[in-house]
C-alpha cells in the first residue's frame, strides 16, 4: 500500500530542547495507525510539523506522495486535523463555526455543514451559541471540523478527550466506519490505550523525541506475549522451583484461585509443562497470556 | 489566489458581523458622534445659528477619535485573538496559504475601517443638516461672508485628510497583534503605545506640530480647522500637513511598515496555540 504520511529524518528543536529527533514515520493508505507516547514525549510537535504549523528543523513530511511544504494547498484540500483541544469561536454557532471552515476550506456544498454536525451527534445544537456546549460536545464540534472536508485523511490529537463513555464509543464507530466505508486514513493520538488497541491496526510510539516501535499492533503484540498463566498443585513449591529456572525471567505465585504467572520464552513452553511434572507437580492448566498494549507500553 | 482570499475574507466578514463588541462599539461610535455633533455650535453665521458644517466637524472629530481607539482594539484582536482561541491551527490547516490569510484578515480590517469612517462621517452630516445651518459664515476677523460651497471644499479636504489616518489605526493594532499571542496582552500593548506615542511627540514638538508625524494627529487637526472655518475664524491650513501631503504619507507609511512587519512575524512563526 502506498504511504500517505511519510516523514524522512524528521526533526525539531526549540532552542536547546531536542522535541523531536530524526523521526522516521510511515502511516499506509487505509490504516487506522496510533501514535503513542508519554506527556512531552513530541507527539503534538509531530503532528503540528507534518500540518505545516510548525517548521522542522531537518528532515522532511511527504502526504499522499507529494512534498508537503511544496504542495501544501493540494495536500491539505485532502485532510482533515483536531490538533489538541478542539478550537472553536465560542461566540458563533456550531453551524457557523462549520461555515467559516467550509469557506476556508472551498468547493464544499453547504449542505455537508449540517449532515457532518448530524455525524458527530450534534444534530440537535447546530444553531446554539458553543460557549453553551458541554466539554464533551466542543470535543465532537472539534471532530466535525475535522470531517467536514470530506478528507482522505484525519489527523486527530487526542479526539476522545473529555467524552463519556457513550462519546468514545461513539467516535470509536465512527473512525472505523469511515474507515472501512470510505477508506479514509487516521493518524490518532491518544492516552488510551485500550481505545487504541481496538481502534488501530498499527502503531508507533515515540519516547523522548524519538520513535522506538512501529508495527501492526497484531504484530508487536505477538511478539511480546511470553507471559503463561499456570495451574499447579502445590503452589508453593512450583514457585519455588519455577524460582529457581534461570530461564523462567519473573515469577508471580499471587494469582487469582492460586494461579502462577510466569514469564519466559514462548518457544520453551513445552520444556517448562515437562520440567513441572518431572518435579512431580500436576499441571492442571497452562495459558499463554496476552499482553495488552497499555502493558507493552509501559514496559518500554 | 484571489478566490481563496475573497472566500477567507467572507469569512471573516462572517465572524466580525457576529462580534458582540462589532455592535456596541458601533453604538457608543455613533453616541458620541451624534452628541459631539449636536453640542458642535453654536457658531456664528450670518443668520445667528448653528452652521452644519461646524456641527459635521465636531462630530466627526469626536467620532473619528472613537473609531480609532476601535480600531486598533479589533485590529490587535484580529490574529492575537485567533492565537487566544487556538482558531488559527484550524484556519492553518485548511487548504489555504498563511500570505491568503494575512491579505483576507487586512481586506476585512480596511471594510471595517471604512465601514466605520462611513458611519461617522454621514452620522455627524446627517445630524449637521438636520440641526444646523447651511448658508455662507460671517468671518469675523476679515469682514467678509465666507461662501458655503468653500466650506464645502474645506471639508472635503478635512475627510480627504483623515481617512488614511483613520484606517492606519486599524494596522497599527494588526502589528501588534501578530507580536503576541492574547489578544486582551495585545490591545493593552497596542492601546498604550498609541497614546504613549501621541503624547510623546505631543510633547517633544509642543511649539511645532507640524512635525508631529504620526498617523493620528490629522483627522483632529483637519477637523479643528473646518470646524474654526465654519465659525468664522481664519484660520490657514497648514503648508507641512497640506502641500507636503503629509496626512497621506504619514498614515500610508505606518500601513506599510506595520503590513510588512506583521506579514514578516506571522508568515514564519511556529503555531503552537
Amino acid at each position: 500500500m502506498s504511504a500517505v504520511i511519510r516523514t524522512e529524518g524528521l526533526s525539531c528543536s526549540f532552542g536547546r530542547l531536542r522535541a523531536v529527533q530524526d523521526l522516521t514515520l510511515e502511516v499506509a493508505d487505509g490504516d487506522i495507525y496510533g501514535f503513542l507516547g508519554l506527556n512531552g514525549a513530541g507527539k503534538t510537535t509531530t503532528i503540528r510539523m507534518i500540518l505545516g504549523l510548525i517548521r522542522p528543523t531537518a528532515g522532511r513530511v511527504s502526504l499522499f506522495g507529494l512534498d508537503a511544504r511544496q504542495h501544501f494547498i493540494e495536500v491539505m484540500t485532502r485532510t482533515g486535523a483536531l490538533v489538541e483541544l478542539p478550537a472553536y469561536y465560542p461566540h458563533l454557532t456550531a453551524r457557523q463555526n462549520l461555515e467559516i471552515l467550509r469557506l476556508a476550506t472551498g468547493g464544499l456544498p453547504s449542505s455537508l455543514v449540517t449532515e457532518t454536525l448530524e455525524l458527530v451527534g450534534l444534530g440537535g445544537r447546530v444553531d446554539d451559541r458553543v460557549r453553551t456546549y458541554s466539554q464533551g460536545m466542543r470535543q465532537r464540534l472539534g471532530i466535525a471540523m475535522a470531517l467536514l472536508p470530506q478528507p482522505k485523511l484525519v489527523i486527530l490529537d487526542e479526539p476522545t478527550n473529555g467524552l463519556d463513555p457513550h462519546g468514545v464509543n461513539h467516535i470509536r464507530s465512527m473512525i472505523v466506519e469511515l474507515n472501512r466505508s470510505k477508506g479514509v486514513t487516521f493518524l490518532i493520538s491518544s492516552h488510551l490505550l485500550h481505545e487504541i488497541e481496538i481502534t488501530c491496526n498499527r502503531v508507533g510510539i515515540i519516547k523522548e523525541g524519538r520513535l522506538i516501535v512501529q508495527d501492526t499492533v497484531a504484530h508487536l503484540l505477538a511478539q511480546t506475549g511470553g507471559a503463561v498463566r499456570l495451574e499447579v498443585d502445590r503452589r508453593e513449591e512450583a514457585v519455588a522451583f519455577l524460582r529457581s529456572l534461570d530461564w523462567v525471567k519473573l515469577v508471580d505465585g499471587a494469582g487469582d484461585g492460586g494461579a502462577i504467572t510466569a514469564q519466559l520464552d514462548p518457544s520453551r513452553r513445552a520444556e517448562l509443562n515437562a520440567a513441572l511434572v518431572a518435579k512431580g507437580l500436576r499441571v492442571s492448566a497452562l495459558v499463554p497470556q496476552k499482553m495488552t498494549l497499555e502493558e507493552y507500553f509501559l514496559s518500554r | 489566489m484571489i478566490t481563496r482570499v475573497l472566500r477567507l475574507t467572507a469569512a471573516e466578514l462572517l465572524k466580525l458581523r457576529a462580534h458582540p463588541f462589532l455592535w456596541i462599539s458601533l453604538v457608543v461610535v455613533v453616541f458620541f458622534t451624534m452628541t459631539g455633533a449636536a453640542l458642535g455650535g453654536p457658531a456664528p453665521s450670518l443668520w445667528r445659528q448653528d452652521h452644519a458644517i461646524a456641527m459635521f466637524a465636531s462630530g466627526a472629530r469626536i467620532g473619528l477619535k472613537l473609531s480609532t481607539y476601535v480600531l486598533l482594539i479589533f485590529g490587535s484582536m484580529l490574529f492575537a485573538g485567533e492565537f487566544d482561541k487556538g482558531t488559527i491551527k484550524i484556519l492553518l490547516t485548511r487548504p489555504i496559504t498563511r500570505t491568503d490569510l494575512f491579505a483576507a484578515k487586512s481586506i476585512a480590517a480596511m471594510l471595517l475601517a471604512l465601514f466605520l469612517i462611513a458611519t461617522v462621517l454621514y452620522t455627524s452630516l446627517a445630524v449637521g443638516c438636520s440641526l444646523g445651518e447651511l448658508g455662507p459664515v460671517w468671518d469675523d476677523e476679515s469682514y467678509n461672508a465666507r461662501r458655503y460651497d468653500e466650506l464645502v471644499d474645506h471639508a472635503k479636504r478635512a475627510v480627504a485628510m483623515s481617512v488614511a489616518a483613520v484606517v492606519a489605526a486599524v494596522f497599527f493594532g494588526v502589528l501588534v497583534s501578530n507580536l503576541v499571542e492574547s489578544s486582551g496582552f495585545a490591545t493593552a500593548i497596542a492601546l498604550t503605545a498609541f497614546l504613549v506615542g501621541d503624547e510623546v511627540l505631543l510633547r517633544v514638538f509642543r511649539d511645532d506640530m507640524t512635525r508631529r508625524f504620526f498617523f493620528s494627529v490629522y483627522p483632529g487637526y483637519a477637523f479643528d480647522v473646518l470646524r474654526d472655518y465654519a465659525t468664522g475664524s481664519s484660520i490657514a491650513w497648514k503648508g507641512a500637513y497640506v502641500n507636503g501631503r503629509a496626512y497621506l504619507w504619514v498614515p500610508l507609511a505606518t500601513v506599510g511598515a506595520c503590513v510588512a512587519g506583521g506579514f514578516g512575524v506571522f508568515k514564519m512563526r511556529n503555531i503552537t496555540a
